[in-house]
């Protein structure tokens, strides 16, 4: 049950994400829910379900973002990964370190995501990337994990 | 005889009585009041107006206090008619912007005759934050081909590059990945129009490898230039917002505010070009 109220919550925030996030722009920057999600629910479950549900988002990103397949999956793969391999083993969870985590790890997705479409083919504009673009969407990824976190801990439950 | 002469006395009287009664009545008919009633009238009626004042003013007191509930009443009933007239006027207001947005399709359409049209609305956006990218509820059913050219009332929204059954992906043509054949129409003068990162945000492109003896100058509309294949010639872009020289000097490029307000933009015509 707790899995079906999982895939049901992804498809929700896949659906906010694609239609009415516009509208909260901020500096014209909108946050990415399901990488928030990845990285919550990996920290929150510890267990290797939380790999499957990042590339189920990873896919769904790069399905509706309509560029090369595998960019985004790849990347909230690793990001799972990651706290899978830190968290428990390092601080209890809460929804601070997820905040954090939220943050840090938003600045090498974003990173990563405009080396590989913009940086290799030529089109530069680091600086604008940099500070209006990587900076502020991590900003606003780890402000909006302070709603999505309780959320995501009801629906996915608590560590395993 | 007596008798006689006792009744003719009474017929008389009677006779006179009669007349001096008709005599009053006709002198009244000839004149508006008799004097009289003139009289009567003249006398009562400062008593007559004052108890009128004052009875009415009673009357006006009571019946205030009386119609006060009945006025709250018809308060809360008027609210409520001018919510309800303000939600009409305001969906009217909505029903004439997507009137005039529809027409101005309808134009458009027009001036592309050779061409099919369809019509479509934008379903989702891009869910990142990299790429100007939008689905539209038009697929492969409805006659929808990738590279299609994708209009909106007023101008030029992009091209389909990716398509589906009953959607398709459009890349608006201020993405970074976009590029556009273009012409300054005033001039004739040939140029990319070229999506930009740094300028995309504000609705804007590029207006790439303008020559530097072209006579641009700002406000200058520019239109699709019809080479390249994907886009049609004559479809407005947008005009010149801004004119810049390159580093090296050797050509100078512009700033083009586009005609299509992305953040806004919602039914969309899809011309198909049937490749």
């Amino acid at each position: 049950m707790r899995h079906v109220l999982t895939v049901i919550l992804i498809c929700l925030l896949a659906s906010v994400q694609t239609t009415v996030l516009r509208g909260i722009e901020l500096f014209h920057v909108i946050p990415n829910l399901l990488f928030i999600f990845v990285v919550c629910y990996s920290l929150l479950k510890e267990d290797y379900s939380a790999l499957i549900y990042a590339v189920l988002c990873g896919v769904i990103l790069d399905l509706t973002g309509g560029r090369s397949i595998g960019i985004n999956a790849l990347l909230c793969t690793l990001a799972a990964y990651l706290c899978l391999s830190v968290s428990g083993n390092l601080f209890n969870n809460n929804l601070f370190v997820s905040m954090v985590f939220v943050f840090v790890l938003s600045l090498p997705y974003e990173l990563l995501t405009y080396l590989f479409y913009f940086v290799i083919w030529g089109r530069g504009a680091f600086l604008y990337a940099i500070f209006l673009k990587i900076i502020p969407i991590a900003a606003y990824n780890f402000v909006c994990t302070m709603a999505l976190y309780p959320l995501i801990k009801k629906i996915g439950g608590e560590p395993t | 005889m007596n008798r006689n002469k006792r009744l003719g006395t009474v017929v008389l009287i009677a006779v006179i009585v009669i007349f001096v009664i008709m005599g009053i009545s006709f002198a009244t008919l000839s004149s508006n009041t008799s004097p009289g009633s003139s009289l009567f009238g003249s006398v009562l009626r400062p008593v007559q107006s004052a108890f009128s004042y004052i009875g009415n003013s009673i009357g006006g007191f009571f019946g205030f206090v009386g119609d006060m509930r009945n006025m709250q009443e018809e308060n809360v009933e008027l609210r409520e008619e001018i919510d309800r007239l303000s939600a009409k006027v305001r969906d009217m207001e909505s029903h004439s912007q997507e009137n005039e947005r529809l027409r101005q399709l309808l134009e458009l359409k027009s001036n592309q005759a050779e061409h099919t049209m369809v019509a479509g609305e934008v379903i989702a956006k891009d869910p990142g934050n990299w790429f100007y990218s939008f689905t539209i509820d038009v697929g492969t059913s409805s006659g929808v081909q990738k590279n299609d050219p994708v209009i909106s009332g007023t101008g030029l929204v992009g091209h389909v590059i990716e398509v589906g059954s009953n959607w398709a992906r459009v890349q608006a043509i201020i993405d970074s990945e976009s590029s556009v054949g273009a012409m300054i129409s005033r001039t004739q003068d040939f140029a990319i129009a070229d999506g930009d990162m740094t300028l995309a945000n504000s609705g804007k492109c590029k207006l790439s490898y303008v020559t530097q003896n072209s006579s641009l100058v700002l406000g200058d509309a520019v239109v699709t230039s019809g080479l390249g294949g994907v886009y049609p010639a004559g479809l407005l872009i947008g005009t010149v917002a801004e004119i810049k020289s390159d580093s090296l000097g050797y050509s100078q490029y512009a700033v083009i505010d586009t005609a299509v307000d992305f953040e806004r933009v919602r039914e969309v015509l899809v011309i198909c070009m049937g490749r």
